[in-house]
């Protein structure tokens, strides 16, 4: 089923796309299996965990955007923590030519009585304080759990707004309650992006529009298209309101996994046929990246230019890859990131010589948005058991204290942590410096610089020991999926349970 | 919390009073509230405030009943009964604290009636409501403070209790918040242990249960800033009949600080002598260091003393009393932004710390709901005056290196959220006073050639 745009919010990514944040029980290619005709059941956890939530994302998104304000309908702590990226995210901008004014975020202040008699006055007063304190080229209104269970009707004011000032002004829909999935506060800020910013194309452009996190402008991205006479343009970071009036000229839309861009390269597909690449991702190894360079030339009419180059750069690349893979080959890893690295990240191992021995994903989308289903179909060919959590690190530490790989995988939301606790050592792979040939040295190099400096968390682990009972410690359980639970009776005293789980 | 809209805030919300919890050894949050409550309330007052993480109970596993629409809709008490049994199953913990937010708070959730089912098990459970609509994380500290010292220390209390004529439970320094918190609890109970008395700190490692469990037992309770933690040792005096010395600043430097240990001297009746001998032997040592950095000082240039203070209310009055009294410099403007509860109360104690003052110049402290205010103050004033002989100094966050661009000021950043990492490093009394300095002179870069630029033009 299409998506539908023209609704004020976006649908949630349980309902759109069947997503599941808990599963035990097979290896990648039956996850993928199951999951096609939308019939693969989310598994329950016996106890969750604080991780992240779709606001969270959302007005990162949204406040990356070059001169935007976020206006947070909440309370304030809902959007205290942006500062602690500013001068990383500031300086990568800068790092990258690019420029980016630091989150410019205002919040309502909800207080106690405010819960009781609402306040979208507050809003009105905010929107005002940012376009004579900012000057922005754009406004954003989000949700928060509490503007959306007392019922405040941002969408009605937004339109009320619009028309009292000459920047357009955008709501977005992220309240983090909506959904299990905090990738549906992605799609709801590239659902407020499309419905404020992004303009019907005038001419088509030799321009390849690619969705990533930070946007690092990279010079294998663009070395690539520019060999096929193609040109990036980057979205969301750092993004300005007119960048967004070109997004539609695009010959095609792709990004750096299957969670970040669908949402937005769905809507360009639907509604301005921009093929949106959703199969083959750059980062996961040479023959992904050849497959989704292949898939970009064909659209770009320029494939033997494209095996051309391909061809070449293997031949620079290939003999330091084959190097590396020698120095790697046989050490084991546990993969834990949201389900397109994990995939992809997984393959790049691979190609590297390393046994992925498990991959603990934070939501499996059975399906993209636009629905291809074999889209999915090349996760056949990787096989290694999976599991799905929202992030929930109890996990990661008994599947480290299963398997006790070599490394441990991630990029964020705290695995690396529990590896230090057993001596493990950990690499963060991230973004755009996985890409292509060049990215998968870049990783071997991390992964020997990791593995073979381990003293520190050698020393370390004598000093860690998270606070867990000793029950949870001896279990062989390494999921809390309570349904396997209770099949396999794993953990003492099941007597009760069974009870807590029937409540 | 008002009727102000916020931008750049200093403060987290009540929920973010959790990381009260995690400082204290041993004791687990339970949180009932959204999935990203906790990442949120991490992310200001621990990464982006001192890089700090959480220590033995970890992010990501911290327990939460993360609700959802149907929860908001059909309630999810027995959700939160589930997590709380669980938690106790799988975690080693002498305490565990039932943290609230604004879901949970707007739908009105009885809390109260589950915790109350787990009444008598071990370990204890304990409730502190703090939704975010109703507080930020200082009111959140105060609640978590009292429901952990409730759980821990009033089941072993008795009226016939031993006193330890030397044992002084500190208060004043919110864990977290302030990121120098554990270096300067460590400070603290240094000092006092040189001039005879016995600190006893909760925060921090090795400390937890024990620590609580001898709240009561304390001679008397010492408070170090202006008003946070005043509302629990008053509380404590209750309770267990402590009585308590509210210093209403936080001592830094050898004037100030020697101010304190007079105050300490006279209301605990320390040795005299001793105290002196202290306080000589620490004023001879920091001006050793200064002296030795005289030459630097004045080599060539001349440093700035305007100052401009966008800080917590420990710091507005702490630096405000150790650079004009100790230094002499000349603050501009400061403003406290940590949202006191009792505006008027705490104005009051502003105005009697800044009458110690050794100037003739009139400063205030301002307190101000939204820091953006603040911030447009500064720049209104700097348009204002020309400071021509010198740069001005932001101290602030790390919201304002912007701002001490715009205005070509020096930029410290002191206050929370403060954006590097900060392990034992604290601006507490004599040393406190070096590290202080060293922050702010290693941030003057290029000082001569700027002045000699601003002379040409």
């Amino acid at each position: 089923m299409a998506n539908n745009y023209k609704l004020s919010e976006s649908g949630v990514r349980e309902l759109r796309l069947g997503t599941i944040v808990g599963y035990e029980g097979g290896n990648v290619d039956e996850l993928a299996k199951s999951g096609c005709d939308g019939d693969l059941k989310n598994q329950k956890h016996c106890l969750s965990a604080g991780t992240s939530c779709g606001h969270l994302v959302g007005v990162s998104q949204l406040a990356l955007l070059k001169n935007s304000v976020v206006i947070d309908h909440g309370p304030s702590g809902c959007s205290s923590c942006f500062v602690g990226g500013k001068d990383d995210l500031k300086g990568l901008a800068k790092a990258f030519g690019r420029e980016y004014q630091g989150p410019q975020i205002i919040s309502t202040n909800l207080d106690e009585s405010d819960t009781v008699f609402g306040a979208v006055d507050k809003i009105k007063t905010a929107v005002k304080l940012a376009y004579e304190r900012h000057n922005p080229d754009v406004i954003f209104i989000t949700a928060t759990c509490t503007s959306a269970i007392i019922g405040e009707d941002i969408d009605g004011i937004v339109a009320e707004l619009n028309d009292q000032y000459p920047i357009p002004i955008g709501y977005c829909s992220c309240a983090g309650m909506r959904s299990q999935v905090w990738a549906s506060g992605f799609d709801a800020a590239a659902h407020a992006i499309a419905k404020t910013l992004v303009k019907p194309p005038k001419e088509k452009r030799r321009t390849v529009n690619f969705i990533d996190f930070y946007c690092q402008t990279s010079e294998v991205v663009t070395r690539y298209l520019n060999a096929i006479d193609l040109e990036p343009l980057y979205l969301n970071s750092y993004c300005s309101v007119e960048d967004y009036e070109h997004v539609g000229e695009s010959i095609a839309t792709t990004g750096l996994c299957t969670v970040l861009p669908s949402y937005l390269a769905t809507y360009l597909e639907q509604e301005y046929d921009v093929p949106y690449l959703k199969t083959h991702f750059g980062i996961g190894g040479s023959q992904e990246f050849e497959r989704w360079y292949l898939e970009i030339a064909e659209i770009a009419g320029k494939v033997p230019e494209a095996e051309a180059f391909l061809k070449e750069q293997n031949a620079i690349f290939r003999p330091r890859i084959n190097e590396l893979r020698a120095r790697l080959e046989g050490k084991t890893a546990l993969v834990v990131f949201g389900p397109g690295f994990t995939f992809d990240v997984a393959r790049l191992l691979d190609e590297l010589g390393i046994k992925v021995v498990h991959g603990a994903t934070f939501h499996y989308d059975p399906k993209t948005d636009g629905a291809r289903k074999e889209s999915m179909s090349h996760y056949d060919e990787l096989d290694f058991p999976v599991t799905v959590s929202e992030g929930l690190q109890y996990e990661t530490y008994k599947l480290l204290q299963k398997y006790q790989p070599d490394i441990l995988v991630a990029k964020n939301h705290g695995p690396q942590a529990f590896a230090s606790s057993f001596g493990v050592p950990s690499v963060c792979l991230s973004g755009l410096q996985l890409f292509g040939y060049d990215g998968v040295i870049h990783a071997a190099n991390l992964l020997l610089e990791k593995l073979e400096g381990v003293n520190f968390v050698k020393k370390l682990s004598a000093h860690m020991s998270p606070r867990f009972s000793q029950e949870f410690i001896d279990s062989d359980d390494y999921t809390l999926i309570e349904e396997v639970k209770v099949k396999k009776n794993k953990y003492k005293g099941t007597k009760t349970d069974a009870n807590e789980i029937a409540v | 919390m008002g009727t102000n809209c916020v931008e750049k805030t200093r403060v987290g919300c009540a929920i973010a009073g959790m990381f009260t919890a995690i400082a204290i050894d041993g004791v687990l949050p339970v949180f009932h509230g959204g999935a990203g409550c906790i990442g949120m309330a991490e992310g200001f007052i621990g990464s982006a405030n001192g890089r700090q993480g959480m220590v033995d109970y970890f992010n990501g596993a911290i327990p939460s009943t993360n609700l959802i629409e149907s929860d908001v809709v059909f309630g999810a008490e027995k959700k939160l009964e589930k997590t709380i049994r669980t938690a106790k199953k799988f975690f080693d913990t002498d305490l565990i604290t039932v943290i609230s937010g604004c879901a949970s708070g707007i739908i009105g959730e009885d809390v109260e009636s589950v915790v109350s089912n787990f009444e008598g098990t071990q370990p204890p459970v304990v409730f502190a409501d703090t939704p975010g609509f109703a507080g930020n994380n200082i009111f959140g500290h105060e609640r978590v403070l009292d429901a952990i010292i409730d759980g821990l220390a009033t089941p072993v209390y008795n009226e016939g209790v031993e006193i330890n004529p030397k044992q002084v439970n500190v208060f004043g320094i919110i864990p977290y918040y302030d990121p120098y918190w554990l270096g300067t609890y460590d400070a603290i109970e240094a000092l006092l242990a040189e001039v005879g008395l016995e600190a006893n700190v909760i925060y921090g490692p090795g400390k937890g249960k024990a620590a609580v469990e001898k709240i009561p037992q304390a001679a008397f309770n010492l408070v170090l800033s202006p008003w946070w933690d005043v509302a629990s040792v008053k509380k404590l005096e209750e309770k267990y009949k402590t009585p308590y010395l509210h210093y209403p600043n936080f001592p830094i430097g050898p004037t100030e600080t020697k101010r304190f240990l007079k105050v300490l001297t006279e209301y605990a009746h320390l040795d005299e002598a001793v105290v002196d001998a202290y306080i000589k032997k620490k004023d001879e040592r920091f001006y050793y260091y200064i002296k030795r950095s005289i030459d630097w000082m004045y080599g060539g240039k001349n440093l700035p003393q305007n100052f401009y203070a966008l800080v917590n209310s420990n710091l507005a009055v702490g630096i405000t009393k150790f650079l004009v009294n100790d230094f002499g410099y000349g603050p501009q403007l400061v403003f406290a932004l940590d949202e006191p509860t009792d505006e008027v109360g705490v104005a009051k104690i502003f105005k009697e710390q800044l009458s110690e003052l050794e100037t003739d110049q009139e400063i205030k402290i301002e307190i101000v709901p939204d820091p953006a205010d603040a911030m447009q103050k500064v720049r209104d004033h700097k348009k204002l005056h020309s400071f021509r002989a010198s740069q001005t100094i932001v101290f602030g966050s790390n919201w304002d290196k912007e701002l001490a661009q715009e205005t070509g000021s020096i930029f410290v950043p002191i206050s929370a959220p403060v954006s590097k990492v900060i392990y034992a490093r604290n601006y507490f009394g004599y040393d406190g006073g070096l590290t202080f300095l060293e922050d702010y002179y290693n941030s003057v870069e290029n000082i001569g050639q700027r002045i000699r630029e601003k002379e040409v033009s």
